[in-house]
């Protein structure tokens, strides 16, 4: 082959190499399904309100109990341990099918969903208004043995407005149940509506 | 071996096949994408016919007119009656129906009315009472929402509890949408 | 076009030659044959024995890949009138009652729309693999369960069936079922566990406790 023929080649072949380069690098970091799809999430903090697309929740305490009597009579044992959350929620913008759909508590890999034991008692599940707010219990059975692990330092309440919660607003709520003492009974209101 | 084709040659060369890519691709992209779009927006009330106070509408083969709008705090007789949330407000608008003779009893379609706050940063917008979480004691009005039966002109008043700042900084308006006129929907201004 | 025809020269090993000499049907043939005289070895073409599920025992403990089941007992009974099920006249209620707990790292719901892990075998009028008519949580008889992870819950399986279908004393089939996680949901959101295989069985023998509510 003559050389300038010859230097052409190994220049097409290295622009080659180079688109494949590249092609290769934008496949990896091109965001899958998961990352395409995951839910938006707002960060919120203990007693703070945090707003996200269609839901306002404020998380106002946390605590440990071995039994919790709720407002309408019911008083579920488990063998494990209720961590019950004080909440307001509310619905921002619409309240078409806006219900408190994820109400979760997660411990390091664990999720652990509200319990609907109570029914009405508790405002997992419960509609969501707009502008007007829903202050009620939620309770979480968890075993015993995870809540004095090491993770649940860094556990976190999750909320959001459908029971998928993907592709809209989840509101992050870290939550420190290593520090909460383990108490023996507690009562909760009834959940109510209040506007003020 | 070929001659190299020159850069400007080959523009030239092909620059009506260009054009028309330019114009054709584009407008692939919009007719397939504009199918999905339209086919979700008409399913849902997303054309309003706006209606000014006191104007009548012709909407869904029937005459539309608002008569009234109420406002009840939890304080008032009625809040204290219907036991509203404290920081609510219980909002009554009247709407006068007047089904034109054509259709027969049983004919008429049922509709759904939502109360919408326009004009702040966000729009919000509320359920009738039936369909809202929050639950009032006592039974409220006899008809609250369309007729599918009757024949003769009559009304209905639909019950929405909304907070107590609804409407302070934006415009409410209630719309009424019926299933078989969607997207397009009745919108209007109470005073 | 052919290039000149291969030249064996002195230098190529005779072993060479030979190979290249034998047609190569032979050699596929040869081939397949030393295989499946291997697999012999293993059994051959004999058909694989099914492996039977284990027997347990009322109170065993199960564990499974999505869920630890433990059979209690069972019990007929007329109606449950706090948590109104209450049952078409001529019809008892058979409850098969099992503590489960959920071993995956997320609450996983029980309905009687999703394969169970429990199902009963030979009762008349119940098909096979059909679905209990309600499962309750025993402790306060509330309907919607979701099993969260590590907390054992003690559950009622009900099923509804003609009061003559069964009576005390009668031995039923009951099997317990473990699926395996199958991948994220793609519609829905969360694991998706699917296949559905019998892993354990275990004989009940049911007793009656007439219109008794001391569950």
């Amino acid at each position: 082959m003559t050389n300038p023929l010859r230097w052409r080649h190994a220049g097409n072949g290295l622009l080659l190499v180079g688109i494949l380069t590249v092609a290769g690098l934008v496949l990896h970091s091109a965001p899958d399904r998961d990352l395409q799809q995951s839910a938006i999430p707002v960060q919120g903090a203990l007693g703070e309100s945090a707003s996200g697309r269609n839901i306002r929740a404020t998380v106002h305490s946390v605590a440990v109990t071995e039994s919790v009597t709720a407002g309408n009579g019911w008083a579920g044992t488990t063998p494990g341990i209720w961590v019950v959350a004080d909440v307001t929620v509310e619905a921002v913008v619409d309240d078409q099918g806006a219900t408190l759909g994820t109400a979760v508590l997660r411990i390091g890999d664990l999720v652990y969903t509200a319990s609907t034991r109570p029914q009405t008692a508790t405002v997992a599940g419960r509609g969501l208004a707009t502008g007007i707010p829903l202050t009620g219990p939620l309770m979480f059975e968890v075993p015993a043995d995870v809540v004095s692990s090491a993770t649940s330092g860094s556990s976190t309440i999750e909320l959001a407005v459908a029971s998928d919660p993907r592709v809209d607003s989840l509101l992050v709520v870290p939550v420190d149940l290593a520090e909460l003492p383990a108490q023996p009974a507690i009562e909760v209101d009834f959940p109510e509506w209040d506007a003020r | 071996m070929g001659r190299t084709v020159r850069a400007a040659g080959w523009l030239r060369q092909n620059r009506w096949a260009l054009v028309i890519v330019a114009v054709l691709l584009p407008a692939t992209l919009a007719i397939t994408f504009s199918s999905a779009w339209q086919g979700y927006f008409n399913e849902r009330p997303s054309r309003p016919v706006d209606v000014a106070v006191g104007e009548t509408v012709e909407y869904a083969d029937a005459g539309w007119r608002i008569e009234g709008t109420e406002r009840f705090d939890s304080a008032s007789l009625v809040g204290t009656e219907r036991d509203l949330p404290s920081g609510t407000e219980l909002l009554v608008v009247t709407v006068a129906v007047d089904p034109h003779a054509e259709s027969e009893p049983g004919d008429a379609a049922a509709c759904t009315a939502r109360l919408e706050e326009s004009g702040n940063a966000v729009t919000r917008s509320w359920a009738a009472v039936a369909a809202n979480p929050v639950s009032l004691d006592g039974s409220g009005p006899e008809q609250k929402s369309c007729s599918t039966t009757a024949t003769a002109p009559y009304s209905f008043e639909a019950e929405f509890v909304v907070p107590a700042d609804a409407g302070r900084d934006g415009t409410l308006t209630l719309g009424v949408s019926v299933l078989a006129e969607l997207p397009r929907y009745a919108r209007f201004a109470l005073d | 076009m052919t290039g000149p025809a291969l030249q064996h020269t002195p230098r190529m090993p005779r072993a060479r030659a030979l190979f290249d000499r034998v047609p190569t049907r032979w050699l596929v043939a040869s081939g397949s044959g030393i295989l499946l005289a291997a697999s012999a070895v293993f059994g051959g073409l004999n058909d694989a024995e099914p492996v039977e599920p284990p027997h347990l025992e009322v109170g065993e403990a199960h564990s499974g890949l999505e869920m630890d089941v433990t059979v209690n007992g069972g019990v007929l009974i007329d109606a449950f009138p706090e948590v109104n099920l209450i049952p078409d006249d001529g019809n008892r209620l058979f409850v098969v009652r099992a503590t489960v707990e959920n071993t995956t790292t997320a609450a996983r719901r029980l309905s009687s729309t999703e394969p169970d892990p429990i199902q009963v075998d030979g009762v008349p009028e119940v098909a096979a693999g059909q679905a209990p008519t309600r499962i309750l949580v025993i402790d306060d008889g509330s309907d919607l369960v979701v099993v969260q992870p590590g907390v054992p819950v003690e559950l009622a399986f009900i099923w509804e069936i003609p009061a003559d279908a069964l009576a005390a004393g009668d031995t039923v089939a009951i099997s317990v079922l473990d699926r395996v996680y199958i991948g994220e949901g793609e519609l829905t959101y969360g694991g998706l566990y699917g296949d559905p295989a019998v892993s354990a069985t275990v004989d009940l023998e049911l007793t009656d406790v007439g219109a008794g509510v001391t569950e």
